[in-house]
């Protein structure tokens, strides 16, 4: 005790002692500091004052190479006691005129001369400066400054100093006993207190009273204790509840069929009650005792999520531990179920237990609410257990991937609740097409499920052939084709199937993928059908993807280009316009032509950002080349615009844009349509190719013959021109039946007031049958090939500077 | 060394406000050009700048071409007309320096000899004040004699 206090008072005293003497010796350091560099400043400054004041007396003197006059000037300096030698230098560096000081050193040296500052040594302080003379330096000045007088006052502050230091300590230490015995004294007895209570385990003993601080420390103390020892008596108050309340939740759990577990984190022991097995299959005598054997029967895929979310509570990051799971039952296949847990922790926060229930939720997990159909994760789940078991038996079973062709429509104009009842009802009938499929076969298993919204998926076990399956989905297509009664209206769906034998894939989403692949391709052959899925149709999907991932790229990193065929009057093949094809020039494949890649884009929102990037290309290389070609010929240059485009409201924006980029004469621009794009719809249609007619662009008919033309809207349409297909120029001879449907085209194009185009003519024949017939314009191989913009330019430049005749010759 | 006098009197002279075009910075030392060092006159200070102004050394042979001159050297070899060009100078801006006896009672304004290297000069101030120079009075500390008596006392 004796120990403790003296150390106390010790380290006070030792403590005040020390930074009293500390803040002493560091204000004379700085106040020595400060008065040195002040000191110092002002001596260079005055130092440069005296040195311009001298350099400007003496500066005649030196000019004039008057010594006498430099050294009278320079004596005036007696009057400056602390400088002691002065030396004035001309251009050469020789002394001129000197002075010094009478009582200085006994044989001050003249400084040698240096270039111009101050210059320090121990006793003193030498400035050198220039003496200039209307802006011509005429020699050097040099003051020597005596720094001896400021040395020994510094000396006399130090001693001061010091003086000051031991008063300080001094005064200090004697405050410094009297306050470290009354801070010491309290708190040496709220120590004993703590010891006495500490080793006796009386909360009821209190501390004496201080005033100050201290006695606001007692003060707290004694609060603290009150504390620890209601909270005593609250903590086993609370601990008989506990017990209580859990047996009553014990007893409702037990109503409710919950299984339930109780674990001690600190043993590692754990409770689970017998409900618990049963869940799973396992009687009252197979019971648990290990978390680790809890771990093991949940679904691999599931266990490292719920040990996680565990941990989360335990470590105090989550309110409370829920988890859906699967576990594995004892006969091998898994139920789902709900977790909920809650952590007990110790006074410091840390789990000491946690206990909670488990709930068999399976009927909710796998079942689809609305068809009452297993779902996908269940669907799944059981095609993967096929797979093992086909593997292991040698078994073939199929997956069918059924999805309706006209549900959105339903679902759009009908409603949402119309579109839930017509699942439902096409729900029942995949089921019954299918289970009178599995009366037939006895044994063998099938599973419907919805995986999607309007998406099912079939699983047929254990088929023996192709046929099996194609049957089934024949007898399902069948069934549909029976109107539905909907909201008190018939309605007509009809779904695509596409089939997947179990030997074409190994995991159950390669097989579901391998359906769906057939199913898509079930949809473009025609809709209302079923495909097989083989290897075939996987390169297909394949070589699409990679056209369509290309593409989009091929149009931002310009591998896209431009060729032009001419089109040439079909009376003196003067060529009249240029038709733009898009080619695309693939890093790795070469040239790929438009056939291979715009059936893609078509498909996709691709062919609006290709359309858009042709047009405005086109556009521009036109006009461009109007402007380099202007004495010649104002050729018209054609684009192709799809179906898609044409329905799309950016079409207008894109022309307009094409052409006030360019500059070109809209009547220089031809768009070509097909028959199927403009006959299809509709009011859109027809508004938006009257606006493009009100610009004054040319509107052309393309491939017609090959699609229905309405010829009442034919009438109404603004075409100025008609392309006839190819095909029908391929078989023209004089005399056969192509020959008496052009000529029928070509009075049907000129009744309606339309120019004609024949397109693919490719040989003499052709071209004088055409003429004949009274063709206006010609394209084709006979004339030229597309070609490039450099060989295209070169055309265009043969039709400018011959006369319009010799570019028939030249062609031809 | 003559040369570098002059050149030095130059720099301890103030020409009044005006008379130096602010556009041309030529100070103009002005010789005769029979003066038989006018050679080392010009390579040693022409071209030598003082101030902002530039020094330059003009040959004449004229009187009548003294106007466009800011000093005027007058050797003893002038004798015979300095006593007419320095009349004629009088009250003009024209620092006028000579080497004869009878310089400064003829109206100019600074007369000097040298000996073993050293530079001995008197001022005739009257002279100067009258024509508007100023002379640095540090200049003045080294002359032998300052008279303020001259010819501009006689031409009052």
């Amino acid at each position: 005790m004796r120990i403790r206090d003296f150390s106390i008072r010790f380290n006070l005293s030792l403590l005040v002692i020390s930074a009293s003497a500390l803040a002493v010796l560091l204000a004379s350091l700085g106040f020595a500091i400060y008065e040195w560099q002040s000191y110092r400043a002002s001596a260079v400054r005055e130092l440069t004052a005296l040195a311009d004041t001298l350099g400007a007396n003496t500066a005649a003197s030196l000019a004039f190479n008057d010594q006498r006059t430099a050294k009278e000037m320079l004596s005036a300096l007696a009057t400056e006691p602390s400088v002691f030698v002065a030396c004035l230098y001309d251009n050469q560096g020789r002394v001129f005129a000197d002075y010094r000081r009478s009582g200085g050193p006994n044989t001050p040296l003249l400084p040698v001369l240096r270039s111009d500052g101050a210059y320090y040594d121990r006793e003193s302080l030498t400035l050198f400066r220039g003496v200039v003379l209307k802006g011509e330096r005429t020699g050097s000045i040099a003051l020597v400054f005596d720094l001896r007088g400021f040395r020994s006052r510094l000396l006399e502050y130090a001693k001061i100093a010091m003086l000051v230091l031991f008063v300080s300590v001094l005064a200090t230490f004697l405050a410094s006993l009297r306050l470290a015995q009354s801070i010491a004294h309290p708190l040496v007895q709220l120590a004993a207190v703590a010891h006495r209570i500490s080793t006796g385990k009386d909360y009821s003993v209190r501390a004496g009273v201080a005033g100050g601080e201290t006695g606001l420390l007692v003060d707290s103390f004694n609060e603290m204790l009150s504390q620890i020892e209601s909270r005593d008596r609250a903590l086993k108050g609370a601990l008989r509840s506990l017990q209580e309340s859990e047996e009553r939740y014990a007893l409702a759990a037990r109503g409710a069929n919950d299984g339930l577990w109780d674990w001690n984190l600190v043993t590692g022991e754990i409770y689970f009650s017998p409900r618990w097995g049963q869940m799973l299959g396992y009687s009252e005598s197979e019971c648990w005792t290990t978390p680790e054997q809890w771990f093991s029967h949940i679904h691999a895929e599931d266990r490292e999520r719920v040990r996680a979310a565990i941990t989360a509570h335990r470590d105090g990051k989550t309110p409370e531990f829920v988890s859906e799971y699967r576990m594995r039952k004892k006969s091998g296949g898994y139920i789902w179920t709900l977790s909920r847990g809650i952590a007990v922790r110790d006074p410091a926060g840390k789990a000491i237990r946690m206990a909670g229930s488990q709930t068999d939720i399976t009927e909710g997990k796998i079942v689809d609410p609305l068809t009452r159909l297993p779902n996908r994760p269940y669907f799944m789940d059981r095609l993967g257990s096929a797979i093992e078991t086909a593997r292991q038996q040698k078994k073939l079973f199929a997956v069918l991937f059924v999805d309706l062709d006209q549900f959105k429509l339903v679902n759009d104009s009908l409603g949402h609740a119309a579109g839930d009842e017509l699942l439902i009802d096409f729900a029942g009938r995949l089921r019954a097409g299918v289970r009178s499929n599995s009366r037939r076969n006895g044994s063998a298993e099938s599973v419907v499920a919805r995986i999607g919204g309007d998406e099912f998926a079939i699983f047929l076990g254990q088929i023996q052939c192709e046929t099996d399956a194609s049957t089934i989905a024949t007898r399902v297509l069948k069934r549909l084709g029976e109107p539905f009664h909907i909201d008190g209206r018939k309605i007509f769906v009809s779904a695509s199937i596409g089939i997947a034998l179990s030997s074409t894939g190994r995991t159950p989403e390669e097989l579901l993928n391998n359906a769906d692949t057939a199913m898509y391709q079930a949809k473009t052959n025609g809709k209302a059908r079923f495909e097989f899925f083989n290897e075939g149709l996987r390169k297909l999907v394949v070589t699409r993807f990679e056209i369509e991932t290309g593409l989009r790229k091929a149009i931002d990193t310009h591998q896209l280009v431009l060729y032009y065929q001419p089109i040439v009057a079909a009376s003196d093949s003067r060529l009249c316009g240029l038709e733009a094809l898009v080619r695309w020039n693939h890093p790795e494949r070469g040239l790929i032509l438009p056939g291979e890649f715009i059936p893609v884009a078509e498909e996709s929102d691709l062919i609006v950002l290709l359309g858009r990037w042709v047009l405005v290309e086109a556009c521009r290389q036109m006009a461009e080349w109007q402007k380099t070609f202007a004495s010649g010929p104002s050729l018209t240059i054609s684009v192709n615009v799809s179906a898609r485009q044409l329905s799309d409201p950016r079409l207008m924006e894109d022309v307009q844009f094409a052409l006030a980029e360019s500059g070109l004469n809209p009547k220089s621009l031809a768009l070509e349509m097909t028959e199927s794009s403009i006959m299809g719809d509709t009011k859109q249609t027809l508004e938006i190719l009257d606006r493009l007619k009100a610009m004054k662009i040319r509107l052309q008919i393309d491939d017609f013959g090959t699609g229905y033309s309405s010829l009442s809207r034919l009438q109404r349409l603004p075409f100025d021109d008609l392309k006839i297909d190819r095909s029908f120029i391929r078989d023209l001879s004089a005399g056969n039946s192509s020959a008496d449907i052009v000529k029928a085209i070509m009075q049907l194009a000129h009744s309606l007031k339309l120019e004609v185009v024949a397109e693919g003519v490719e040989t003499e024949e052709q071209l004088s049958s055409l003429r004949q017939l009274g063709c206006d314009y010609m394209q084709g191989f006979l004339f030229s090939k597309p070609v490039d913009a450099e060989a295209a330019a070169g055309l265009y430049r043969e039709a400018c500077e011959a006369d319009p005749f010799s570019l028939a010759s030249a062609l031809l | 060394m003559k040369a570098a006098f002059l050149f030095h009197f130059a720099q301890f002279v103030d020409w009044p406000a005006g008379v130096l075009n602010s556009g041309d910075p030529s100070l103009n030392l002005c010789i005769f050009d029979d003066e038989p060092r006018r050679q080392e006159l010009q390579s040693t200070i022409d071209g030598k700048a003082i101030g902002a102004r530039i020094f330059h050394v003009r040959l004449i042979s004229q009187p009548q071409e003294i106007p466009g001159c800011n000093i005027l050297f007058l050797s003893r070899d002038e004798a015979g007309r300095q006593t007419a060009i320095l009349k004629g100078l009088r009250g003009m801006p024209v620092l006028t320096v000579g080497e004869t006896a009878n310089f400064l009672s003829d109206g100019g304004m600074i007369r000097f000899h040298i000996a073993d290297d050293k530079i001995r000069f008197d001022i005739n101030l009257s002279g100067a004040e009258s024509s508007h120079l100023k002379i640095s009075s540090r200049l003045l500390l080294l002359a032998t004699l300052v008279t303020q008596s001259g010819t501009a006392d006689r031409g009052r």
